[in-house]
């Protein structure tokens, strides 16, 4: 298996000198691989805070307790990463209502189970590797208008919070982005994922991971900050040969 | 210890992206209607002409903003006489003429309000055919009298818009114009969702069309999750409540 998570700051933070609120995080043991992303709330000061201590907490937390969380029935599974994930941000020294953010969340064992979650915006795809197959797409849960949607610290997240286990046939890849970075990388009104898209998993696939979250780093630089002004992250995650 | 290695320097052609290989997604947009008040009472102290004197300070500032130029649209809807007026459907700022208003008769401004939403709902079927996202509609509504023939019509309207701003699915200002000791805006309070109507003293028109370019400037900014801080709108007008 092979991860990478790439997150950079938009030029609307960069103008005012407010630091990137997207955050992604990779954890992996012997047969588990995981990997989060979290979009912190644009208002809230704290936010970026509040999106890496989720994506450090839950990657680790599933790759580690794969098995426990996989046998969990599934709103027990919610009410469990939900009381996780507040108690570590209470543990933090910022507002909890400051600190809102979204969360992609993934963890893939070596034998094709995949545990994926989602509260709030930002795109998950599953995709056959070696292929142009698309398995699912989930654009998570927004507001009817653009700059409104779920996040972790709401009081009903639990509610809003999106469960998907699945057994995936081997090779297979998992890749998440927020909303800043799918403006490039999915079409919202045909559901069309970009080539591009494609061809960063496939650097992955071919590639070292250093070298492929430099190269996604050096287009979110040049390119992809071209087409929008919000912090853009990316996180994915190979499980197989091609 | 060695120097990281950075981008292209390992193999700019292996890692190689296009503009081709992206998607290119339409901006999001801002819908915007006035719904202006062209009943006789609009003549004196030429308040029309400095409505539409403020549509065009309005228009310049708008077109001056890169991403609200093409993200905010505007509508204009008449009300005077006997019928409301769609003037200018849904238009760019960049391509928005200013219309001609003439003024007659009385205030049909219930019919104003509820071609406003039909206006407002086709506009958004049509973003969501077409993929296009959008914030938050703004519905203005500019007048200064009453409505005195709708009766429970009225009664009707304002409770529709007062579910939909709960639900967040439009924003609603209503401005009162005219005289100081010489203002009926019941109609308005009474449509007015959270029970407030701004009083813009004549012409102040000025004013208050900067401070809604400013305001859409920073909607049409604004990124997702983002709390919007409006300008402070005491330099044109004045909060007026049901209770004071």
């Amino acid at each position: 298996m092979k991860s990478v998570a790439v997150a950079h700051i938009g030029l609307y933070h960069l103008k005012k000198n407010i630091p990137c609120q997207d955050a992604v995080s990779t954890y992996e043991t012997k047969e588990v691989t995981a990997i989060a992303l979290a979009d912190g709330a644009g208002s809230q000061r704290y936010s970026g805070e509040g999106a890496s201590i989720l994506v450090e907490t839950f990657a680790k937390e599933l790759a580690e307790d794969f098995q426990d969380y996989w046998d969990m029935e599934q709103e027990k599974l919610k009410e469990t990463l939900y009381q996780i994930g507040m108690s570590k941000l209470n543990l933090a020294e910022y507002p909890l209502d400051e600190m809102g953010s979204t969360l992609l969340l993934c963890a893939c064992h070596k034998d094709g189970r995949c545990l994926r979650l989602q509260i709030g915006d930002g795109v998950q795809l599953v995709t056959t590797v070696g292929t142009r197959e698309i398995r699912s797409i989930q654009t998570g849960e927004q507001g009817e208008y653009i700059n409104e949607t779920v996040f972790f610290t709401a009081d009903d997240a639990i509610f809003h919070m999106n469960v998907v286990k699945s057994h995936e046939i081997i090779p297979y890849g998992v890749t998440f982005m927020s909303d800043g970075l799918a403006e490039s990388m999915y079409e919202r009104q045909g559901g069309i994922v970009a080539e591009a898209t494609f061809l960063m998993r496939d650097w992955l696939v071919d590639g070292d991971e250093a070298e492929v979250a430099e190269a996604i780093r050096y287009h979110m630089e040049t390119m992809f900050s071209k087409k929008t002004k919000d912090d853009m992250s990316i996180a994915m995650v190979i499980v197989g040969e091609a | 210890m060695t120097e990281k290695l950075r981008y292209p320097a390992y193999d700019p052609q292996k890692y190689r992206l296009t503009e081709q290989q992206m998607i290119e997604n339409p901006q999001t947009r801002v819908p915007v209607i006035l719904s202006i008040d062209c009943s006789f009472s609009m003549l004196q102290k030429g308040r029309l002409q400095s409505v539409l004197g403020g549509i065009e300070t309005f228009r310049q500032k708008m077109v001056e903003d890169i991403i609200a130029q093409d993200s905010v649209e505007v509508a204009v809807v008449s009300y005077g006489g006997t019928q409301a007026i769609v003037e200018q459907d849904f238009t760019p700022v960049t391509e928005m003429k200013i219309p001609q208003l003439e003024a007659k008769g009385e205030t049909p401004l219930t019919d104003a309000v509820k071609l406003s939403l039909e206006l407002l709902a086709d506009r958004l079927s049509r973003y969501n055919a077409n993929g296009i996202s959008y914030y938050r509609p703004w519905l203005i509504l500019i007048g200064d009298g009453d409505d005195q023939n709708a009766g429970r019509e009225l009664v009707k309207v304002a409770r529709e818009l007062r579910e939909m701003s709960e639900k967040k699915q439009v924003s609603v200002l209503c401005i009162t114009v005219g005289e100081r000791n010489d203002i009926s805006y019941s109609s308005l309070m009474e449509l007015s969702p959270d029970g407030q109507v701004q009083y813009l003293e004549d012409m102040k028109f000025e004013g208050f069309f900067s401070w809604l370019s400013e305001s859409m400037k920073k909607v049409s900014n604004s990124l997702c999750g983002e709390d919007i801080l409006y300008p402070q709108t005491s330099t044109w007008g004045e909060l007026l409540s049901r209770e004071s």
